[in-house]
């Protein structure tokens, strides 16, 4: 059994500084909006394995996309880490579709395709950390 | 600053069994090895690191030198526990690529700087450490090169670094990359470790090995079997071999011990072991 953190994007050096221990299995990234933010995470995760006695890779990444600006890239996201093995979507999409149902369902297929299309797990996160 | 050290007998001891940690001066190693890689379970690592630096201080009270084998991909934290003064170096293990092994020189840089940290030398024979640091009193690197890959770069990876003096063939990982015969046999054996003697000298690095044979062999071998061994590998061009039983050491010392004039520097090696084992 894993144990799953989800940092802040307002901290993420020092979440992943917490958070990245023997025994954590994943990190999740919430608001994805761009590629980068992804690689920098992966890049601070490196350092911290190396540093900390965790074999390198072992940590995974699962990214939250929960905004129109996230499912633009949603399909460059998906290949921007080997670290990242699920993407899904995360409970402030509901927010920023403002319920508008119709949308809000093309935005979650639309996530769901690129990450299908990547080779790795959708995995809908919009109920669950409300 | 030290003649090439005499170094017949590499004894593994795994560095989780503090019993044998606290025992390593007695065994009468030319060489002891604390292993952090395959010996130990992921789940000890973390108790055998907190016994390196203790260990080296024991292991040296017999006159042994120090090694430490590392992790490839636990390098740092494994480096992190090691370097301590009176290591001599350190034994990288399934390396492939000289990135492998400038990273592992950096790493050691970074703690040697920090922690004021030379080659340990042979007993009595420590060095000043105002002493400028250069290549020849840095910490050691011995390779082991255990897959096909490493093989076949032998010549590149043994010139790529000048703390590089020794180099092995890890059998055990070698049999699972290479297959072996429906006899047991490794029909690649004999030739890996004829190419690795020949590229060894030819880029001035010390071939660590003993021949093996079937039946009782590689590194749990009887004494017996060892002593054979270490003897085919001494007439191969071996300088000493490793082993993991304490059992074998004897064995080693005497299979790797030249019968004409050579003999003097192994017979001073061991009068230093001994006068060691009285000053502690």
């Amino acid at each position: 059994m894993g144990v799953s953190v989800r940092i802040s994007l307002a901290s993420p050096e020092a979440d992943l500084a917490a958070a990245v221990r023997p025994g954590v299995s994943t990190i999740i990234l919430p608001r994805v909006e761009s590629s980068n933010q992804i690689r920098t995470a992966d890049a601070l995760i490196s350092d911290l394995e190396k540093r900390r006695g965790i074999r390198p890779g072992t940590i995974e990444l699962h990214a939250l996309i929960e905004s129109p600006e996230g499912v633009n890239v949603a399909q460059e996201v998906a290949s921007s880490s080997p670290r990242l093995k699920t993407i899904g979507v995360g409970p402030n999409m509901r927010v920023h579709f403002e319920n508008d149902g119709d949308a809000l369902e093309y935005a979650t297929a639309e996530c769901e395709l690129h990450t299908l299309a990547a080779g790795l797990t959708p995995l809908n996160m919009q109920y669950v950390l409300d | 600053m030290t003649a090439q050290a005499v170094r017949r007998s590499w004894l593994l001891i795994p560095g989780h069994r503090s019993d044998l940690v606290d025992r390593s001066h007695t065994f009468g190693a030319d060489v002891v090895v604390f292993d952090l890689e395959d010996l130990v379970h992921d789940g000890r690592k973390h108790a055998a690191r907190a016994n390196m630096q203790h260990g080296i201080e024991r292991a040296r009270q017999g006159g042994a030198e120090v090694f430490v084998r590392c992790d490839l991909e636990l390098l740092y934290v494994d480096l992190e526990a090691s370097v301590w003064r009176g290591l001599q170096g350190i034994i990288l293990p399934k390396v492939m690529t000289v990135e492998q092994i400038r990273e592992a020189e950096d790493t050691l840089a970074h703690f040697e700087a920090e922690r004021g940290v030379m080659q340990a030398g042979l007993v009595h024979e420590v060095n000043e450490f105002d002493e400028p640091r250069s290549i020849e009193n840095s910490l050691e690197i011995h390779l082991s090169l255990e897959n096909a890959q490493g093989n076949d770069a032998a010549d590149e990876l043994l010139q790529s670094s000048g703390r590089i003096r020794s180099v092995s063939l890890g059998r055990a990982d070698l049999v699972m990359d290479l297959r072996g015969e429906p006899n047991g046999e490794l029909h690649l054996m004999p030739f890996l470790m004829q190419r690795l003697i020949i590229v060894a000298n030819a880029t001035g690095v010390s071939p660590v090995g003993a021949w093996w044979q079937a039946t009782s062999r590689g590194m749990r071998a009887s004494p017996e079997a060892t002593l054979q061994s270490a003897r085919l590998g001494f007439l191969a061009g071996f300088k000493g071999a490793l082993c993991v039983e304490p059992e074998q050491v004897a064995a080693l010392n005497q299979g790797f011990t030249p019968a004409d004039e050579g003999a003097t520097a192994c017979l001073a090696r061991d009068e230093a072991k001994r006068q060691a084992a009285e000053w502690a």
